[in-house]
């Protein structure tokens, strides 16, 4: 009898990081959005700009305040990527590929800046 | 009083499967007063104009939920939507969508039936309630039935199929109605049925297809909210995915 | 077996695979709420690349500037440029407008009882003022904490 029950989704991983990321995109990305905007306004000040050197300095050489801007990084990627591998399917697209390139995507943009702030962190001290 | 009636151009989409290779339109002239219903512009066409013309209805008072059809473009109980709504424009009738045509405005709806079978809609209790005497009853407070209540005014119309887009691309999905009911059975403190019903929900095919368009609990004639229950079969089967990842069952 | 001719021969509509969400405003509602993920994503690879540059940085000469022209450029020309900084004005206008869809459909997820002994459900109105207060908190907290440590 069991063989004629569908089989288990792997889907719930997903769905909670997508979730979780959802969440950071709703309440944080617009404030980081606005940093972002006021550093570009500001970048003429070398010293005393927003996210000028001193500042990310201090925010990478903490390895709380580093793990935060990697969990923002991580979810951020999952959510969007999942969201758009979802919407690939809506412009009727049915493939697995979409599914390696979307996870697989995800996965590298956060392996990419793990490695690149543990990098700092190492060279900061 | 025949000279102040109002009259509405109704497009009714008609299929005859003995002589038409595809749906054609056929539009009407239907007088109406303020509580003129589509199915009653309905009537008004059989007994007028064209005696030959297919649809489903039963109770007329969104009750049995076979009137279901799309009124220019949307999912509708027929005998639940007034040409009042309308008044000015015009008004296109359509069988249900993402069901076959069987004729007129009559759908196959035979794959939304086998699907709600699937979840098992029944109470399944427990080996211990299993064979209690008819004379006893189960006990349930106000607050074990309101769990479910909403969930349970489902009426199996199908306009949340209609309206499912993912159901539209991939009939696989087992859909917005039959997740309700999965989701009412489920938080039934009489049931104990909700592991029989699991495959159904973790699976792809299951709660896994919607990606919360939402448009079903717009539609619902009910106000059952089936986007609701289905997201909170989500929760469920996300909590079940954890648990067997720690505890594997099998 | 019946000895009646059937004359079944259901017709099913054709599916317009990729053009169907043109056919309702709600649908299109639901693609253009989908679409501010890719802006999403945009934001997290900007945040990379800012990682990236700093990366590149040898810091020890920081008083060089040379030791630090990776991150220069990313602040000056790339931040600083007017098109990236309209686009990430589109990125702000985007997200928030993601926040306000998500915030919407949370409530639907979100069933509980007002306490152990009401037949009253948790009014919707509780659950979105508790996101939007979660998101006016985050914003504050952080272009403070940002404006403060600059």
């Amino acid at each position: 009898m069991r063989q004629f029950l569908p089989t288990r989704s792997d889907e719930p991983m997903y769905w909670l990081l997508f979730g979780a990321g959802g969440m950071v995109a709703s309440m944080v990305l617009p404030a980081i959005m606005v940093v972002l905007i006021a550093a570009g306004y500001t970048s003429d000040d070398l010293n005393s700009g927003f996210l000028n050197l001193n500042q990310v300095h201090n925010i990478f050489s903490n390895w709380l305040l580093s793990l935060i801007v990697f969990g923002v990084v991580f979810l951020l990627s999952f959510y969007a990527l999942h969201r758009m591998h979802h919407s690939s399917h809506d412009f009727g697209i049915h493939s697995k590929l979409t599914w390696y390139i979307a996870y697989g995507l995800a996965a590298a943009v956060s392996f990419v800046s793990l490695g690149l702030q543990l990098l700092m962190y190492v060279k900061y001290f | 009083m025949e000279a102040t009636q109002k009259t509405m151009k109704v497009t009714v989409l008609r299929y005859r499967p003995e002589q038409d290779k595809e749906p054609w339109e056929q539009t009407f002239d239907v007088p109406y007063h303020k509580d003129t219903s589509v199915l009653e512009a309905l009537f008004y066409i059989k007994d007028n104009f064209e005696p030959s013309l297919s649809f489903r209805w039963s109770c007329r008072m969104a009750v049995c939920g076979s009137c279901g059809m799309m009124v220019n473009g949307v999912p509708h109980l027929a005998c639940k939507t007034f040409l009042r709504d309308y008044e000015g424009k015009s008004m296109k009738i359509e069988p249900l969508a993402n069901f076959p045509i069987e004729r007129d405005l009559v759908v196959d709806l035979s794959d939304l039936i086998e699907k709600i079978e699937r979840i098992k809609p029944y109470i399944i209790p427990d080996a211990k309630n299993a064979n209690m005497p008819l004379n006893k009853n189960f006990k349930q407070t106000p607050m074990q039935m309101e769990a479910y209540l909403q969930f349970a005014q489902c009426i199996n119309c199908g306009c949340c199929y209609a309206a499912c887009p993912q159901y539209k691309l991939n009939p696989k999905f087992i859909g917005p109605a039959a997740l309700t009911l999965l989701y009412r059975y489920n938080v039934d403190n009489r049931d104990a049925g909700a592991k029989l019903r699991a495959p159904f929900l973790n699976s792809e095919e299951g709660a896994w297809s919607c990606t919360f368009v939402g448009y079903c609990s717009e539609v619902c004639p009910k106000h059952v909210d089936p986007s609701s229950a289905i997201q909170l079969g989500k929760k469920m089967s996300a909590t079940d995915y954890v648990f067997n990842m720690i505890k594997p069952e099998h | 077996m019946s000895e009646v001719k059937s004359y079944r021969k259901p017709y099913n509509p054709p599916v317009k695979k990729a053009t169907w969400w043109l056919e309702n405003p709600f649908y299109v509602f639901y693609m253009v709420r989908e679409a501010t993920a890719v802006l999403a994503l945009f934001a997290v690879l900007e945040i990379v690349l800012g990682i990236f540059s700093l990366a590149l940085c040898e810091y020890s000469q920081a008083a060089t500037l040379t030791g630090i022209s990776p991150y220069i450029w990313y602040l000056q020309d790339f931040l600083g440029n007017p098109v990236v900084m309209g686009l990430n004005v589109v990125i702000l206008v985007s997200q928030l407008f993601h926040a306000v869809t998500w915030f919407a459909l949370m409530p639907k997820a979100v069933r509980v009882f007002m306490n152990k002994n009401s037949t009253e459900l948790l009014p919707e109105w509780v659950t979105k003022a508790a996101l939007y207060a979660g998101l006016i908190g985050a914003t504050v907290v952080i272009l403070a904490v940002a404006y403060l440590t600059k």
